[in-house]
């Protein structure tokens, strides 16, 4: 099982690679374990996050692409489908069965047709519309509702720290 | 929690006492098993030839039956008066409908699981695809004719020993105040052999039935469930409790869908060996995790699955679910072509990845955006991405080297432009030095 997780990690390691989507970089921590990642994400343009560069963690399980990776941002995120320990709350990370939430329809779950690339793309659908109905982050939640003002200053402070500035 | 194997049975080995009585039996049960055959065809043909829903029809078939090897005993059917004409079962067999229709005649749609024709033999009617074809088909049914409809909404067969799966919503959303619930059960005196099995195929059932002495289906008529102020879902949650609640098992949320993909799962495994050659191969893999030991044992019950196929054809299809698990994106048969040729897992995965096997991804087509993406050079190195106009995001391609060493190297420095890159923007931009 974990010769066929490793093989498609390379896979997708390499199409990453040779041809990755707009604003993305991704790849092993290091060469000795395919099963940990580590992922640079640019913020979207025209979003409150753009010009950051954000920090992820991927922790892919031994039965990828069975079982869908974890997501965790290492970079400092203040977003309302973010936890604040970092853990990334999107319904593609989430297998059809398990819905913490409730809300999501199982199209748009994981299976062993998504991969890596399209986690990051939808990580970077996410920074640009936050779903405010999950709230993964209450605070940033109500603060996106409410006070855009405030959110888009501290999205600011973010995108700042992000890139060491 | 039930989970997906606690509703089904195991293995057909009946437990430790009565497995010695199995070996003595074994002829007997074949030979049991061949007669039948030839009877279950006569009583076929009288209940053809015999009108239906005649008392004589009822009797003769009953009697017909238990030379088969099924007995059907019933409570509560001669209850209710007024019964609602809309039957809702849980679903332990196939046969399930053959019980029911002894003892009250109604009519069913056919089931997914069997041959068109089978269904046909067990008397139940081809109605449409689609669920609305179903669901008209169903309508008309209740309101032109007098026989009731049967409906098995958990769509699948489950031993209903721990838990019904989640029933579907069709039969409650038809217009109808009420539906008569009904609970089977199965036990097979003398010898059990499990009757639903994960993943097993009709053909095995029946045989299974055929060869022990004797199955007996308990059917109870519940109380009728009615219909609130509930939309279908609700109904069908209600009804479910009720079922689950008689039958003293839990009403799980895991659908027919659940099932399917947990079998498809299951037959996707790799064989052991496949396993231990890759994984002295790739050094830099994890050790083997607690859940390849937890999946590896029940390995043995989707044997059943794939044992209709030659050992050569089945491990073809072994390894094409290796090459797929990899590349979802190939079609099949492109794969199977392949692999056919090379005989190796490693070889075809290799193959695919550079460009030797042309294939049109399954996947729908990238939009014109994507397209054009992907026909950009592949080749593009760091550099490039940095002279990128101010206003386009950057793509931070590199080569993919052979070497772990050098490919890390060209990672770390697509990480480190990306950073000036957006270091430099944001200065520009903010009109910082």
């Amino acid at each position: 099982m974990a010769g066929s997780a490793l093989k498609r990690l390379m896979a997708e390691y390499k199409q990453l690679t040779l041809n990755p989507p707009e604003g993305i970089v991704a790849g092993p921590v290091n060469e000795e374990n395919f099963f940990e990642w580590e992922a640079l994400i640019l913020g979207p343009e025209g979003t409150c996050f753009e010009g950051g560069v954000f920090q992820a963690r991927m922790t892919f399980p031994s039965d990828y692409p069975l079982s869908p990776p974890k997501m965790k941002f290492t970079s400092e995120m203040f977003h309302p489908n973010i936890y604040p320990d970092g853990r990334v709350c999107i319904s593609i990370l989430h297998a059809p069965g398990d819905d913490p939430m409730g809300y999501e329809s199982s199209s748009e779950r994981w299976s062993p047709v998504q991969s890596v690339e399209k986690i990051l793309l939808s990580v970077v659908s996410m920074l640009a519309e936050p779903n405010d109905e999950s709230g993964a982050n209450v605070d940033a939640s109500k603060m996106w509702r409410e006070d855009r003002e405030q959110f888009n200053q501290i999205a600011h402070r973010l995108v700042r720290k992000s890139i060491g500035l | 929690m039930v989970q997906i194997e606690d509703l089904y049975d195991s293995t057909r080995l009946p437990r430790w006492p009565q497995q010695l009585l199995l070996l003595p039996y074994f002829p007997i049960g074949l030979v049991l098993a061949l007669l039948r055959v030839f009877i279950g065809l006569h009583v076929f043909l009288i209940s053809c030839l015999l009108p239906r829903n005649s008392v004589l029809t009822r009797v003769v078939l009953k009697t017909m039956c238990a030379v088969l090897g099924i007995f059907v005993s019933s409570d509560g059917a001669d209850q209710e008066d007024n019964r609602p004409r809309l039957l809702v079962a849980n679903h332990v067999t196939e046969l399930d409908y053959t019980a029911v229709n002894l003892v009250l005649p109604c009519a069913m749609s056919c089931s997914e699981n069997l041959p068109r024709w089978l269904s046909w033999m067990l008397g139940q009617k081809h109605r449409g695809e689609t669920r609305t074809q179903l669901s008209q088909d169903a309508q008309q049914h209740l309101s032109q004719e007098t026989l009731p409809l049967m409906f098995q909404p958990e769509e699948a067969c489950t031993n209903s020993q721990k838990g019904l799966l989640k029933f579907s919503s069709l039969p409650f959303s038809l217009d109808h105040s009420a539906v008569q619930p009904i609970a089977i059960s199965v036990s097979q005196p003398l010898f059990s052999i499990g009757v639903c099995l994960l993943g097993s195929s009709w053909w095995a059932d029946l045989f299974w039935f055929l060869f022990v002495p004797a199955t007996v289906f308990n059917i109870r008529f519940l109380p009728s469930v009615h219909r609130e102020e509930d939309t279908a879902e609700d109904f069908a949650r209600k009804t479910q409790q009720v079922l689950a609640a008689h039958l003293g098992v839990e009403a799980t949320n895991i659908t027919k869908a659940d099932v399917m993909e947990y079998l498809k799962r299951m037959s996707h495994l790799p064989q052991p060996e496949a396993l231990s050659t890759q994984a002295t191969r790739s050094p830099g893999a994890r050790p083997k995790q607690p859940t390849l030991t937890n999946t590896g044992d029940r390995t043995p019950t989707t044997g059943n699955v794939i044992s209709t196929r030659n050992s050569g054809e089945r491990k073809l299809q072994v390894m094409v679910s290796q090459v797929r698990e990899v590349l979802p994106q190939v079609p099949e048969e492109i794969v199977r072509r392949d692999l056919t040729e090379t005989g190796d897992v490693d070889a075809t995965i290799t193959n695919i990845l550079e460009g030797r096997v042309r294939y049109t991804p399954e996947t729908p087509p990238p939009t014109p955006e994507q397209a054009s993406k992907l026909s950009s050079t592949p080749q593009q190195d760091v550099g490039a991405a940095q002279m990128a106009s101010p206003l386009e995001v950057p793509k931070f391609a590199g080569e993919f080297n052979r070497s772990p060493d050098q490919r890390h190297m060209s990672l770390q420095e697509r990480k480190q432009a990306m950073y000036d890159i957006a270091r430099r923007r944001y200065m520009e931009k903010h009109g910082l030095q």
